[in-house]
């Protein structure tokens, strides 16, 4: 914050100082850093009941439907987009799977796989209008955000449906510290690590980041790419949404509201350039560590439910103001 | 959506307005056709009030959007403003204008925000303004524990369901915004330093304007109109609306972008606004008409911003690369 009031003749080591700190933000290690600070305090402020098994779940639990989110979003900022879409693709996700199992064990899976297709769907839709026109991504993907929770709301406007026992399972379920649903987060996150650090997608999207004119004159396939990155993004938060509903039982026409939003705080918390290239996917995941502590302490400290948005939002609004650095692209 | 389409648009954009009015004029016609009752003297007072209410925040976007930026907070302010009125007066009169100086104060510190984030920290407008609209949205709910309560005075009622020569106060509000509005961005040095800064930050920096001021001050006009709109509303409902202050208002921003406003910066008037404006507004009391609940109108306010930008835009890529 004292950077910007900064005399311009400032000291070399003060300099130093914004260059250390700039590059601990870039590579993630500011978001970890912050996470340790929060389990020490945590630990400080409630030895008895931050440590136990419970509660640990409770934090990785918060982890699950944030992540998922959060990669799709990584993806998405990686390539120079966003995707405001996503929490609303959760909502309409998280209503449907319970609507339409309804608490027969037989649709489960069928409906689980129909949610993905919904949200690749949803994807192909953003990434052929993102790729082929000059809209920016944030009008494109705001207008979904609109449109899905429309869809939504005229669903339903109320909770409803049933999921089953076995889905609820894998919401609720924990073995010691480790909740079930832990593990289709491990499973999400080593697709991506593998998609963006060992295939030729991923270095595409590196590509497109950095300069998509260039990229596309050495040869990269810019919209192939581009649709591909939404469509990953539309699965995954389709993906949340079916977890979403899983840990609440029933679907809600809210059930995603501010994902969208939390997604992108964590993104940025990690490190991420919005003018994209840029991201780090160990930051990505100290974000989401993050906002799920920040969250799940809320009902560690027994502070007031109505406050947690309040928090919510000063975490975001810190995020925006230190972590997004100034763009010189005009 | 092939060559067809987006070969009119081409020919349609140079005019600008031509095409929210040919949409207006089919949405005024389906409406005739769809359901009679449209044209009935209450619905038509109804149109009025809404494009009255959007309009007037829908002015603020305008400034916020020649200035390159993007104002999502509207909605949060709104809210907020109408949460201060309820709790701060709870009906009685003789304390309205302290809650109205206390909105008009908060209203000023979100522009602010909104401001700073944007000029002195570089934060893309969308994700500044986003940010900033969770953030008052939180406090509303921390502030009131959930469930804003309190009576709004008789005297905002006039604001807010009062009637001018038959017509709607809130229109004469936004009439008179509008025209304030168009006189100073048509007319005056701060309008032409508007328009310089949106269509291009950089020269406009190198001739001596400077461009953070005006970007800032587009802001805090932005959030003071949403403050009036707020007050509006709340003297329309008479009581506080708790999902009003829920809802991240995107009326302001469709009328505005539906009208011809770009997104870019730097392009589009007043008149594109009030067109945008009565175009939404329309649509809106129809839709009602028609049944639809808020999800409907939340999908045609998607798809109407989809549309309208899908519509403008020119060049070889809108041509269908499909």
């Amino acid at each position: 914050m004292t950077a910007v009031t900064a005399p311009a003749g400032a000291a070399p080591a003060r300099e130093r100082l914004a260059a250390a700190l700039s590059a601990a933000a870039r590579t993630g290690l500011a978001a970890w850093a912050i996470v340790a600070l929060l389990v020490a305090v945590l630990t400080v402020a409630d030895p008895g009941g931050f440590w136990t098994a419970a509660n640990i779940a409770n934090v990785l639990t918060a982890t699950v439907v944030l992540g998922l989110v959060a990669l799709g979003q990584h993806l998405v900022v990686l390539t120079g987009g966003i995707d405001l879409s996503v929490g609303s693709t959760a909502t309409l996700s998280a209503l449907l799977t319970a609507m339409l199992i309804d608490g027969y064990p037989i649709r489960t899976i069928p409906t689980i796989l129909a949610m993905l297709l919904l949200g690749a769907a949803i994807g192909v839709v953003h990434g052929l209008i993102v790729a082929n026109t000059r809209i920016p991504a944030f009008v494109v993907t705001l207008s979904t955000f609109y449109l899905i929770q429309g869809i939504a709301f005229m669903i339903s406007t109320t909770p409803s449906g049933q999921v089953t026992r076995a889905l609820a399972d894998v919401g609720m379920r924990r073995f010691g510290p480790f909740p079930l649903a832990l593990a289709v987060l491990a499973a999400a996150v080593a697709i991506v690590a593998v998609l963006l650090h060992r295939t030729r997608f991923g270095r595409h999207v590196h590509a497109v980041g950095g300069d998509a004119a260039a990229a596309r004159s050495a040869g990269v396939p810019v919209n192939r790419t581009l649709v591909l990155v939404f469509v990953i993004a539309g699965t995954l938060a389709a993906a949340a949404g079916v977890m979403l509903a899983a840990r609440a039982t029933i679907g809600s026409p809210n059930a995603g509201q501010g994902l969208e939003l939390s997604a992108i705080t964590v993104v940025v918390v990690g490190g991420a350039s919005l003018l994209g290239g840029r991201a780090s996917l160990a930051g990505t995941l100290g974000g989401v560590a993050l906002l799920a502590l920040v969250e799940s302490s809320f009902t560690l400290l027994q502070l007031p439910a109505t406050a947690s948005d309040l928090i919510r939002g000063v975490v975001i609004l810190a995020a925006a103001a230190l972590f997004v650095p100034r763009s010189h692209r005009e | 959506m092939t060559t067809l389409t987006a070969g009119r648009a081409a020919r349609f954009a140079p005019a600008g307005t031509l095409m929210p009015l040919s949409g207006l004029a089919l949405v005024l016609v389906a409406a005739a056709v769809w359901t009679p009752g449209f044209y009935s003297e209450a619905n038509l007072r109804l149109v009025l009030f809404q494009a009255g209410l959007i309009g007037v925040t829908a002015v603020g976007q305008t400034v916020v959007l020649l200035g390159r930026g993007i104002d999502l907070s509207v909605g949060a302010v709104m809210g907020l403003t109408t949460v201060i009125v309820a709790t701060q007066t709870d009906g009685d009169g003789g304390k309205l204008p302290a809650a109205i100086l206390l909105a008009v104060l908060a209203g000023i510190a979100i522009g602010a925000v909104n401001a700073g984030l944007v000029v002195l920290r570089g934060v893309p407008p969308f994700v500044a303004t986003f940010a900033v609209f969770v953030l008052v949205q939180g406090a509303i709910t921390a502030w009131t524990r959930g469930a804003a309560a309190g009576d709004i005075p008789h005297g905002l009622q006039t604001l807010g369901s009062g009637r001018v020569l038959g017509v709607p106060t809130p229109l004469w509000v936004f009439a008179g915004v509008a025209a304030v509005a168009a006189v100073v961005l048509a007319r005056t040095g701060a309008g032409r330093r508007l328009y310089a800064t949106g269509s291009n930050p950089r020269a406009a920096r190198l001739s001596g304007i400077r461009t953070g001021r005006v970007i800032a001050a587009g802001y805090i006009a932005s959030a003071l109109l949403a403050v009036l709109a707020g007050l509006i509303s709340a003297g329309y409902a008479g009581h506080v609306d708790a999902q009003l202050s829920r809802s991240l208002d995107l009326n302001s921003l469709a009328a505005a972008v539906i009208g011809g406003v770009a997104l870019t910066g730097g392009k589009g008037h007043i008149g594109h606004t009030v067109l945008g404006v009565a175009l939404l507004a329309v649509l809106i009391v129809w839709m009602l008409q028609l049944g639809a609940g808020t999800g409907g109108q939340l999908a045609v306010q998607g798809a109407a911003i989809l549309l309208a930008t899908w519509l403008r835009q020119r060049g070889p890529a809108a041509a269908g690369t499909r």
